[in-house]
């Protein structure tokens, strides 16, 4: 019998999955945890013509998606992303960058928060100083939400927030108390298992 | 514009009046004939309704009770609703008999600045005569209890932000929002149009003026790209177009929602700003011109216009120039009788004007003022003669003339706070008589323009185009093309090229029967105030402000600005532009403490950092301290213990059986790349290149000047892959040190470092019986040949690969167990599980104080940013030859000198005297002596404790210390003394380790 260990939450039991706040008809912001989501800080120089040296001439300073395997891409420095997703070791990598990488597994280092709804850009305007209405789909950001120090990505689907971990239970309460004015859906997240 | 289909009852001191949806508490009372709203912060005068916006310097009532009570609001911006409970303010019993008003009779001694001058003996009395002088003066008073309300903060970015929703406000907006620009259209009141709302006027169509205000705004509306925010003052002009705002979101609503902030505090940034301020009229100056009943004309027409609110029945009106005549014509078009308009100037207003005032059945009084006024609460009464500029033209006899109203107008001062914020310059206008923004251009880095009256135009259809050319330009600015002019109204009236200077505003007092003349009513500033000031040599204009309080307040000079500084020019003999004016500093109107702190109260302040274990530290009743910004367990109490008493029995079950620690806190750095052990050679000041594969080294890295930034151990995970762990006060610091030596002093070096503080939790075994746990956890050998004193190993506890280092902090030995962070409390429960048969104790930071000053480790204490490596004597550890940061710095006199201070260890010679936190080491002469004698020299200190401790390995107390020339004087006995506690001890010097100073221990 297979023996698992479920990683354990940074969220702990504040807001746990359920309706919150304002009343409305459809709850204006959702909020959710994705445990499963892995990050590491990746290091190295692309080489000519490899895939993320074409992207890097395509979208300078943009987020990348990639298929296969999925992940996102994000420029944090010179020669430097932030990747989330599942990168399946290193061997993908070096294929990628065409060289070879310096892989830092922050995966359990850091909490990544996903903001959705029609009112989650007036949940980030309460402490984030950027001008959001230019901030579009596959742009990121080093930034502050209050007294945080954040990661802030943009997709199609809405915004996700990175906090490193040891913040991640006061920045969950953060995020789902200023939501709580437009109507707040807490939805459930799954947990990383191992075994 | 109220609805008098929809009735409210509101209480106004207890007692129930009845108003409209749409009325403002100022609006609501006087149409209920209330005159006096409060009374005056020095004099306790009474006082009424003066203006009908912001500009109200007088009428501020309390809101509200319990701990949602706010003092201090203007009426005339309170919103009226159903069940709004209002109080009036620094009044007792009640505001038509209030005892403070004995104040007016001892004026005389109560000039401005008394109490500097008085109270002054004896000096410890000063407490005793302020409560009353706190008592006697003030305006409302704050809640006592938690305000329940939330706050909020936001912050947006617009092309264009407009201030100000007047004429040229609206008109600003309007050419801006139609080119698809982003735009911010901010007003102070509840609906936009400003003055025109307190017009009658008609545009050549026929259609009232106010008629353009309500199509700007539907036409606004339908503009995606442009946001109107009322109820939302502009108060700071911060740098690169940063304004302020705060909105009042909830304050007119009965029953807020819940969840909605009560105010929201904006931070707007904007690409450019069209500042469309308006200017208030300015009061005039004279004997009791603070009666209630004395009011501005144009807020008097405005209660008329806007909420159908007469202000007297037989009005008097004193002007120095034009604009207080349409006021006065629709008062009198509404009932009022209005016998006389009382004109300062010998010529008077325009013919056509002076035709349609006699028309109107109204005398007009030429050359002359109003000099004093009489009512007990209220306007009874004016006294009015001819005048000139000093108080010899004035004429001798009185003449008085019955009112129950006297409307002023001493001209309009254009609002330029925000203006002069931005550090725009500001210049004397002489048509105006007021200043206006300047000519020069504002900081490049404040990208605004200024429109309508606040650039000194005053006639409505000039104040719209100014508005729409603001408008255009900025957007053109932003990078948008311009749109289309929208329409504008022609006003079809003779008063729009109103004349709105005025020749003077102070009236000079009759040589008998002077009253008090009221410079700024909010502050009880009167003339006599300002020239006892200039008397008394105050030249600054700064400085007769703080010696009289004049434009302070909430009502920062709005009124008074222009009528206080020509009342010091007239005292100096100067020209107002030679007196100039006080720095415009935020806030320009009163802004809620809630609003600034928004979310970040209470436990929101400032965001604890949790470790993985938080959670079983909680469930297990640790007692949580907080180090820095992370919670941590102090120690674990047992039943009926104290802190003491736990941190020993868990300080001593690591010293007999084995103990474990949270230690996740601890900085972790991890550096890849093949130059890492290079970076290392020159970050630290020991040796790293020859360290092994799979080994542990503890490290010092200095800072430039030679002192010690911080220590820790650094682990050779692989080939070119490190791990470094920081102490947990400096890990930012150190990682901020890293980051700046790899980019900036040595890009060269092939080399990158990540911080994983929060990726792995950590957790310390340590105690003699730890390797045999360790063995029963871990399904590898960990034996000493595999895992030996400062080795590592990659081990599987529960299925966890985790980071096992071989060190120790206790001085026993130890393991320190780094583990992903999500799975380290199941791997924190099975060491502990496994741990019961061995009689483990989890144990807190306490006892791991008591461990490490038993073992003389440093920490931040000891590592103050002052010690240098020799003085804690780590000098053997320093390589040969330097290389590293910090080296060239030892050879500075302050860092080499004989007689700096070493570590050292203390011991009690009595087992039972606790040796001071913080004390002061001085020479064993002065043990017995007095210590009154000891305090007083105190200053001949050798040294001073950092940490100390009752240690149970050896039953008594032990400190360690700083000690000029420490290690030469060990044996030696010395008194520590805390003058403060009145401490005093005698100890014997030793060296600072005090168990196991062979250091076989760890290695057993």
């Amino acid at each position: 019998m297979i023996e698992f260990i479920e990683a354990s939450s940074p969220v702990g039991t504040g807001f746990p999955p359920g309706r919150y706040g304002a009343q409305t008809d459809s709850p204006q912001v959702s909020l959710s945890q994705r445990l499963g989501e892995e990050v590491y800080a990746v290091t190295g120089v692309p080489k000519q013509g490899s895939v993320l040296d074409t992207c890097d001439r395509v979208a300078a300073g943009r987020m990348v998606w990639l298929e296969d395997p999925p992940t996102r891409w994000i420029p944090v420095g010179p020669r430097e992303w932030l990747v989330l997703g599942a990168l399946r070791g290193t061997t993908v990598v070096e294929m990628l960058l065409g060289g070879a990488p310096r892989m830092f597994d922050l995966s359990h280092g850091r909490a990544v928060f996903s903001l959705g709804g029609l009112r989650s850009q007036d949940v980030l305007e309460k402490g984030c100083p950027l001008d959001l209405n230019a901030f579009p789909s596959g742009r990121s950001a080093s930034t502050v939400l209050g007294p945080f120090s954040i990661w802030l990505l943009r997709d199609p689907d809405g915004y996700d927030v990175i906090f490193n971990r040891s913040y991640a239970r006061s920045g969950w309460e953060w995020l789902a108390r200023a939501s709580l004015e437009f109507g707040l859906e807490v939805r459930a997240s799954k947990a990383w298992r191992v075994g | 514009m109220i609805d008098r289909n929809r009735p409210l009852e509101f209480w106004f001191d207890g007692r129930k009046y009845r108003g409209y949806e749409g009325d403002t508490a100022a609006s609501a009372l006087l149409a209920n004939g209330v005159r006096v709203l409060g009374r005056s912060f020095k004099y306790h005068r009474p006082r009424g309704v003066v203006g009908a916006g912001v500009d109200e310097p007088n009428a501020l009532l309390t809101v509200g009770r319990g701990g949602s009570r706010e003092p201090n609001l203007r009426a005339p911006q309170i919103e009226l609703y159903s069940g709004l409970e209002l109080s009036s303010q620094n009044r007792w019993p009640s505001l038509k008999v209030d005892v403070g008003a004995l104040a007016g009779y001892l004026s005389p001694l109560l000039p401005a600045g008394f109490y500097y001058k008085t109270f002054m003996w004896p000096r410890k009395a000063w407490l005793f005569y302020e409560w009353f002088i706190r008592r006697a003066a003030g305006l409302g008073r704050a809640a006592r209890v938690p305000d329940p309300d939330a706050y909020a903060h936001k912050y947006v970015t617009f092309d264009v932000v407009v201030v100000g929703g007047g004429s040229a406000g609206l008109a600003a907006a309007l050419a801006a929002g139609g080119s698809g620009a982003s735009v911010l259209l901010v007003e102070d009141m509840p609906v936009c149009g400003g003055s025109i709302l307190g017009l009658s006027e008609e545009t050549e169509k026929g259609r009232l003026a106010r008629d353009w205000v309500s199509a700007g705004l539907a036409e606004l509306e339908r503009l995606p790209n442009v946001t109107v925010l009322t109820r939302t003052s502009a108060f700071g002009y911060y740098d690169h177009n940063m304004l302020c705002l705060v909105e009042r979101v909830t304050d007119h609503l009965p029953e807020p929602g819940p969840h909605v902030p009560r105010h929201r505090l904006w931070f707007a940034r904007a690409r450019n700003v069209v500042l469309a301020c308006g200017a208030l009229e300015r009061p005039l100056v004279f004997g009791g011109n603070d009666r209630p009943g004395v009011m501005l004309a144009s807020s008097a027409r405005r209660y008329l216009n806007q909420y159908g609110v007469l202000v007297g029945r037989r009005l008097i009106g004193v002007t120095n120039n034009d604009s207080i005549y349409p006021a006065l014509l629709d008062l009198v078009r509404a009932g009022a009788q209005v016998p006389w308009i009382v004109d300062m100037r010998s010529d008077g207003p325009p013919v056509c004007v002076q035709k349609a005032v006699l028309d109107a059945g109204i005398d007009l009084l030429l050359g002359q003022a109003v000099v004093r006024t009489k009512g007990r609460l209220g306007v009874s009464a004016v006294d009015v003669r001819s005048v000139g500029p000093t108080a010899d033209d004035v004429h001798m006899n009185p003449r008085w003339l019955n009112c129950d109203g006297l409307l002023v107008s001493g001209g309009w001062t254009p609002t330029v706070h925000l203006y002069a914020q931005a550090q725009g310059s500001l210049d004397w206008s002489e048509a105006v008589r007021a200043f206006v923004p300047g000519t020069a251009p504002a900081q490049a880095h404040q990208r605004l323009r200024c429109a309508g009256a606040m650039t000194g135009i005053f006639g409505l259809n000039e104040r719209i185009q100014s508005g729409m050319n603001a408008g255009i330009e900025a957007v053109r600015e932003s990078g948008h093309a311009s749109s289309k002019a929208s329409t504008m109204p022609v006003l079809n009236t003779d008063f729009t090229e109103e004349n709105p200077s005025g020749a003077f505003s102070l009236v000079p007092q009759p040589r008998r029967g002077a009253q008090k003349a009221f410079v700024d009513l909010q502050n009880d500033v009167t003339t006599a105030d300002i020239g006892l000031a200039v008397r008394e040599g105050y030249r600054s204009v700064e400085h007769v402000k703080r010696y009289t309080t004049l434009g302070m307040g909430t009502d920062q000079g709005r009124l008074s600005n222009i009528n206080g500084l020509a009342n010091i020019a007239f005292s100096r003999g100067e020209s107002i532009q030679e007196v100039g004016f006080t720095t415009f500093r935020p806030p320009y109107s009163p802004v809620s403490l809630g609003a600034l702190a928004g979310y970040e109260v209470g436990e929101q302040l400032a965001p604890f950092r949790l470790t993985p274990l938080h959670d079983w530290h909680v469930a297990r009743g640790a007692k949580m301290v907080t180090v820095g910004r992370w919670m941590r367990p102090e120690c674990y109490l047992g039943r009926g213990e104290s802190v003491s008493e736990a941190s020993y029995r868990e300080a001593a079950a690591v010293r007999e059986r084995v103990g474990i620690v949270d230690v996740s806190t601890l900085g972790k750095i991890e550096l890849q790349g093949p130059d890492a052990a290079e970076f290392l050679e020159r970050i630290y000041m020991n040796r790293w290149r020859n360290l092994r594969v799979g080994r542990a080294r503890y490290g010092l890295m200095l800072r430039d000047d030679g002192r010690v930034l911080d220590d820790g151990t650094t682990t050779r995970i692989a080939e070119h892959h490190y791990y470094m762990t920081t102490t947990t006060g400096e890990a930012e610091e150190v990682m901020a040190h890293l980051e700046y030596h790899a980019q900036v002093s040595w890009p060269q070096l092939d080399v990158d470092i990540v911080s994983v503080t929060d990726q792995w939790g950590a957790l310390a075994v340590a105690g003699p019986l730890s390797r045999l746990l360790l063995s029963d956890v871990a399904r590898q050998d960990v034996g000493d040949l595999a895992l030996p004193f400062m080795g590592y190993l990659e081990i599987d506890i529960a299925g966890i690969l985790c980071r096992v280092f071989r060190i120790t902090f206790s001085g026993e030995r130890a393991y320190e167990v780094h583990v992903p962070a999500g799975f380290t409390e199941a791997v924190w429960r099975t060491v502990l599980r496994a741990g019961e048969r061995h009689g483990i104790v989890p144990y807190g930071t306490e006892a791991m104080a008591v461990l490490r000053i038993e073992k003389g480790h440093v920490v931040a204490s000891e590592v103050d940013g002052r010690t240098t490596p020799d003085d804690l004597g780590f000098a053997p550890l320093m390589r040969a030859g330097g290389g590293y940061i910090g080296h060239a710095a030892q050879r500075l006199p302050g860092v080499s000198r004989d007689d700096r201070p070493q570590l050292v260890g203390l011991v009690a010679l009595d087992p039972r005297s606790p040796i001071p936190r913080g004390g002061q080491i001085v020479p064993k002469r002065f043990v017995g002596q007095a210590l009154s004698q000891t305090e007083r020299h105190v200053v001949l200190t050798e040294g001073h404790t950092t940490s100390r401790t009752f240690s149970p390995a050896l039953g008594t107390h032990v400190a360690l210390a700083m000690l000029k020339r420490g290690r030469e004087r060990l044996g030696e006995q010395l008194v520590v003394v805390a003058p403060m506690s009145r401490q005093s001890v005698e100890v014997h010097v030793v060296a600072p380790v005090f168990v196991d100073p062979s250091g076989e221990r760890p290695r057993d």
